[in-house]
């Protein structure tokens, strides 16, 4: 056995991915105010939506319109119920996940008449995977920069797309201010429903592109379940990075490392499962800790500093 | 567009429809069960007459099949092919899907008995419950299948299926060490639990078989999923394994996460054991054909002709109950899928050793190592580690 460092490092950005998007997701709707459990059932039915839209349209940019459109219009369902309907966030998000999970395969049934997988019963469609020129003949680094899902790209793009619509655009200023302090930005005229919104769409957009990456290119199919938690690990990066997507990109990069060397002991067989099954998690838990001990450092450093 | 409206028309309605019905209890329904036949085994029950007990004392018998989803395209499938069978004989059976909330399997499983359903078929996920309501009604009769208990443990009205999993894994795991170039095969499964082990114990004895047989030193690796409906992970170990530990025979144990294996054996041009029923036929008739050409076999456990025959021995009169029954190659409830795809990509002194085998086995020739002989956890680890 000799552990291929270079191909655990392109895994641990493959399997970053989605995180990324998850994240990405999340952070949208937390700089309006709203902690969105709801990503992870968000993510599932894109991920479905991106098959079922792939195998009746027939093309991969089929599935991933479908998959965005998904992501996009649960997104506004939570949307609709938490703004127009003032329903609790929590417990809309709760409840939209444990619709999803049943969901999701009630429509895979209507469609498909299968209750586990599409695996069968739609045909398999791949979002390509790019070599990037140049990049791709450099040694090590080609390896694991290039090569990688099309989507996997779009994350590192949208990173910067998230920042710059913060910082620097007005919409994104709305967004914040509306987080920050709805009242006052209501007292500005800025209508906080309407910036909820746009936060929710920005949101769906990212969800659907993280459950477009899950089935449709890490494998090709919908199975039931097949998030497994990577939404609620997504939503915790974003918690640590304290909204930055930057941070929260790292973050996910983390946890893609974790997840990733959790597999490869796994597949080692030297280790006992349900430790590594822990992994991820207990890495969420741990780095969760030491931020907030850090921010609460911080905190007390500025009112001191105040004295 | 038009499609595309629709379906999504139908994903609206579906969510909202399911938020009501998630915790809805019992839905009882006739799926339309799945197609792929068994290829090399005979059914034990078609070549028994079944319409002479059927009509004489049909009437007896209510039997209800305890499910938690159908639609897995093998173990509850292949148990509800069985339940067809037997209503096509003229039985009156029901399946009843009771879902994956453990604390209401036993209400649910109570409601049949309230519906008159006197013969409870399940899964050893529900021997609990079944157990205790085996004590209340002593005049339901129970059926578990696949587990394996002591008759002390048991009621006078509880009868249990064992399937001999580890003797058909046996015979694919000699077919895994042989096709190997590298000298290194994998098996990886869902779970960790004493069945899954008992597959796993099966396949190592298999390869180690044949690297006595052989003079070779094929290696085994495994690795749990964590889940039987994560294929994302189960890929991503496969290729980790193809990488690091150059294997390139795979064998399944995983359920729904499965399908993460093939797909990682189509990527790396590697081979696939699929399990439970005939995988290759099953992509083959599906929307993926390509997918099929890496499976070269898949190990048979007929779920569904074992609770044929074990209704048909109750029917008799034959005792079965207090006791666990145990079928293996023998009975034709385990096997390997033996069709022209294995047929073109097996050697013909494989599969004669593979038939070979199997004939020692069932003629008690030849006894395959399993879990359950095994004192503890430990002694298994210490079994699989021999063949890493």
């Amino acid at each position: 056995m000799n552990i291929d460092l270079v191909a655990f490092l392109a895994d641990s950005i493959k399997m970053a991915t989605p995180l990324v998007f998850a994240a990405l997701a999340a952070l949208m709707t937390r700089h309006a105010g709203m902690f969105n459990m709801g990503v992870e059932g968000m993510i599932l039915c894109s991920a479905l939506g991106a098959v079922t839209g792939a195998h009746y349209l027939g093309s991969v940019w089929g599935g991933l319109f479908c998959g965005i459109l998904t992501g996009v219009v649960t997104g506004l369902i939570i949307a609709f119920a938490h703004l127009t309907g003032k329903t609790d966030l929590y417990l809309t998000c709760i409840a939209f996940n444990l619709a999803a999970t049943g969901g999701t395969v009630f429509i895979m049934y209507l469609l498909t008449g299968e209750k586990s997988t599409t695996s069968g019963a739609f045909r398999s469609y791949q979002i390509p995977n790019i070599n990037i020129p140049i990049i791709k003949d450099i040694p090590i680094l080609g390896r694991i920069i290039s090569g990688q899902s099309l989507l996997t790209y779009v994350a590192v793009l949208s990173v910067w797309f998230v920042w710059f619509l913060l910082k620097r655009t007005r919409v994104g200023l709305r967004i914040r201010s509306v987080g920050e302090n709805p009242k006052a930005a209501e007292s500005v005229g800025i209508s906080v429903t309407k910036i909820g919104y746009i936060s929710f769409l920005f949101c769906g957009v990212f969800a659907g592109l993280s459950g477009t990456f899950l089935s449709m290119s890490w494998v090709t199919f919908f199975m039931k379940n097949m998030v497994n938690g990577r939404g609620y690990i997504g939503l915790s990066a974003q918690n640590m990075a304290n909204g930055s997507p930057i941070g929260s990109a790292l973050v996910s990069l983390l946890f893609g490392a974790t997840t990733s060397i959790a597999t490869t002991m796994k597949s080692q067989s030297k280790f006992p499962t349900e430790f590594l099954e822990m992994v991820p998690y207990l890495a969420t838990i741990i780095a969760i800790v030491i931020t907030s001990i850090y921010n609460i450092n911080k905190q007390r450093k500025i009112e001191q500093g105040g004295k | 567009m038009k499609k595309l409206s629709k379906f999504l028309a139908a994903a609206m309605l579906g969510l909202s429809v399911a938020a009501c019905g998630n915790g809805g209890g019992s839905a009882a329904t006739a799926a339309p069960a799945a197609t792929a036949a068994p290829a090399a085994t005979e059914a034990p029950a078609a070549t028994e007459a079944p319409a002479a007990p059927a009509e004489t004392k049909a009437g007896n018998l209510k039997i209800a099949y305890i499910v938690a989803h159908l639609g897995d395209k093998s173990f509850a499938d292949s148990g509800e092919r069985g339940m067809q069978q037997l209503k096509s004989e003229g039985y009156e059976t029901k399946t009843f899907e009771v879902g994956d909330d453990a604390s209401k399997y036993e209400d649910q499983i109570l409601d049949t008995i309230d519906q008159g359903y006197n013969l409870i078929v399940a899964s050893s996920t529900y021997f609990d419950q079944c157990h205790a309501l085996a004590q209340e009604y002593p005049e339901v009769k129970f059926v578990i299948f696949d587990d394996s208990k002591d008759p002390a443990d048991l009621l006078d009205n509880e009868a249990v299926i064992f399937y001999a999993q580890n003797e058909g894994s046996y015979l694919v795991g000699m077919m895994a060490a042989a096709m190997s170039k590298s000298g290194t095969v994998a098996v990886n499964y869902g779970m960790p639990n004493p069945v899954i082990f008992d597959f796993v114990t099966g396949y190592v004895n298999g390869v180690l078989d044949y690297n006595e047989a052989n003079g070779k030193s094929v290696k085994v690796v495994s690795a749990a999923v964590g889940s039987w409906s994560d294929p994302a992970t189960m890929k991503t170990i496969c290729l980790d394994q193809a990488r690091n530990n150059n294997a390139d025979v795979f064998y399944q144990v995983a359920g729904g996460s499965g399908d993460g294996l093939f797909e990682a054996c189509v990527e790396t041009k590697t081979w696939a054991i699929g399990v439970d029923s005939d995988q290759y036929q099953a992509y083959k008739d599906s929307e993926n054909p390509e997918k099929a050409d890496v499976i070269l076999t898949s190990m048979l456990k007929e779920v569904g002709n074992s609770i044929v025959s074990m209704v048909h021995s109750i029917d008799k009169g034959e005792d079965v109950w207090k006791k666990t029954t145990t079928l293996g190659l023998a009975q034709d409830s385990v096997g390997y899928v033996n069709n022209e795809f294995f047929k073109a990509n097996v050697p013909a002194d494989v599969q004669d050793a593979m038939a070979k085998a199997a004939e020692d086995v069932k003629s008690g020739a030849k006894k395959v190592k399993s879990y359950f002989d095994f004192a503890n956890e430990n002694e298994f680890n210490d079994y699989i580690a021999t063949a890493q």
